[in-house]
């Protein structure tokens, strides 16, 4: 039997209905994950065990009384540490002291889903203000794997991806600004869902970069993805970029076949390079030969412009980054980690004609993929071009070219990595779907119809599945 | 000696009052020579000096209904 808390969200919200189990049994399983895994993964910064279990009571009450909020109602989730929350301060896993960072209040995307029901279990680790990189001498911005604790487990939202996979939680709120979402979600063997910029509020979460940064969720399906979604995404007039359109139903394609669904593939920017393996590049074709076997009509694409893309997102980071640390560089300068001060840094070493250079050269590249969406539905492509990176030996040059996230940041497009397969040493390997602005029902019905179809995204490293599954099962 | 490179770095960094050691210099100066060869890429985008230089993901009313 599968333990509670390495249920999908559908399925454990189908078990409480049913009284199969109930909230509390859920969170106090959740905590004993983290007794037995969060000492060695590093998935939280801070815990809330008392507030979850008293969450989980009163949502259990409430069920029994038939007030029932939605699919989330009594699921426990995890809340990247750069997002503001009632419980406590909020860290970004650095030592910089920030006094807006030390406001006890819910960021409106919390509110969202605490009032649809979910359980808040803590706060997750992540990379340093949601950039840098790994740090031996800072165990909280360097999480580790669950498949391979050797590995890293990606970030920036580091904690929230492994804390899904190791049953910490059954969803997560990630950030993604060059693909923070989709990074660890791809190296951890699960779902993560960078929404349309504008779908969800950033009121009181840390900026990195203001024209790139979005909120969304990593869970373990893209069902759940889609439960998510709709409780965290709408207007919030205190963000300037919000978006007032009327929201989709986000599960509403869900299960509907994919046959005549035009997939444009590129292959051209994500398969050639020096740093792709081998066995991934093999995963991709396999994943894109199940998407014709399911009917989608596969053609070849090539997305604009794609080396400059990546290179204007990391550049309007370090911008954009460095304006909103800037009195803190100042004044903490030594409190940042040094690669997170070399990157803000780096906002200095461009002039204001070369950052506005990189927003024209967005927009010319916004423009040239709206007009591929004209003749394909989705896009699809690897998330990176390899497993999970070594933890020993961490290079952030290697970093940078492994990466194929940016692209979609740059033009506000969603994106999705779902698992695509396993190397021959058990990492998991990450396919990447992207379609146009508020496209996510059709990207998530891509995706649920090829998670259907492999079983991929249900896979679990063996010692946590208590020996069930292995990444090596057929 | 400080390269040149590093005198221009230094320079920035003073600008923009960062407290940054001897040795970052160093590495910020290796960053600049990346950064500037990152620059000159975009700026080989057929188009691109004469694009509308707004925010590219600034509300769009046609799009989604932002105004």
């Amino acid at each position: 039997m599968t333990m509670t808390s390495l249920l999908t969200i559908v399925d454990a919200a189908a078990a409480l209905r049913a009284k199969d189990v109930s909230s509390v049994e859920l969170v106090t399983e959740a905590i004993a994950q983290a007794d037995r895994y969060d000492d060695e993964l590093k998935v939280y910064t801070a815990r809330f065990d008392e507030s979850a279990l008293e969450a989980a009571r009163a949502a259990d009450r409430d069920l029994q009384a038939g007030r029932d909020r939605g699919p989330l109602h009594g699921i426990p989730i995890g809340i990247k540490d750069n997002t503001l929350t009632e419980e406590g301060p909020t860290t970004g896993a650095s030592l910089v002291k920030n006094p807006l960072w030390e406001q006890c209040r819910d960021a409106p995307v919390v509110a969202k889903l605490r009032s649809a029901g979910g359980i808040v279990m803590g706060k997750t680790s992540l990379l340093e203000v949601a950039v840098g990189v790994p740090e031996a001498s800072r165990p909280l911005t360097s999480g580790r794997n669950p498949w391979n604790t050797d590995r890293w487990a990606g970030g920036s939202s580091t904690g929230s991806a492994s804390g899904v996979v190791s049953g910490m939680f059954m969803g997560a709120l990630g950030t993604d600004t060059g693909g923070s979402i989709r990074l660890p979600a791809a190296f951890c063997g699960i779902t993560g869902l960078k929404p349309t910029f504008g779908c969800v509020s950033r009121t009181d979460v840390i900026p990195l970069g203001f024209s790139l940064d979005t909120v969304g969720p990593i869970a373990r399906s893209a069902s759940d993805v889609a439960l998510m979604l709709q409780a965290m995404a709408g207007h919030d007039p205190a963000d300037p970029s919000s978006s007032q359109a009327a929201l989709p139903d986000f599960s509403g394609e869900l299960g509907q076949p994919i046959q005549g669904l035009r997939v444009g593939v590129d292959r051209k920017n994500h398969l050639y390079g020096e740093h792709v393996d081998g066995e991934l590049a093999d995963s991709f074709e396999q994943a894109v030969a199940e998407l014709e076997n399911l009917g989608a009509a596969i053609s070849e694409i090539e997305l604009p412009y794609f080396k400059q893309i990546t290179d204007a997102v990391l550049l309007t980071v370090f911008a954009e980054g460095q304006a909103y640390h800037h009195t803190q560089l100042c004044e903490q300068w030594e409190a940042f980690g040094p690669p997170t001060r070399l990157a803000f840094a780096s906002g200095s070493l461009l002039t204001a004609g070369d950052y506005v250079a990189a927003q024209q050269a967005r927009r010319i590249a916004r423009r040239l993929t709206d007009e591929l969406f004209d003749k394909v539905d989705v896009i699809v492509h690897p998330s990176t071009a390899c497993a999970a990176l070594a933890l020993d030996g961490f290079k952030l040059e290697l970093l940078g070219k492994i990466v194929y996230t940016h692209f979609w940041n740059s033009n506000g497009c969603p994106a999705v990595t779902t698992p695509m397969g396993f190397s021959s040493d058990g990492l998991p390997f990450g396919l990447q779907i992207a379609g146009p602005h508020f496209a996510e029902p059709k990207v998530l019905r891509v995706a649920d119809a090829y998670q259907q179809a492999t079983g991929w995204h249900l896979r679990l490293p063996a010692h946590l599945a208590g020996g069930e599954r292995t990444s090596q099962e057929g | 000696m400080p390269t040149d490179n590093e005198k221009v770095v230094e320079a920035l960094m003073s600008t923009a009052g960062l407290p940054v050691s001897q040795a970052e210099i160093a590495q910020l100066g290796e960053l600049r020579t990346g950064i500037v060869a990152m620059v000159a890429g975009i700026r080989e985008i057929p188009g691109v000096t004469s694009e509308w230089p707004g925010l590219v993901l600034e509300p769009d009313p046609a799009r989604d209904g932002t105004s």
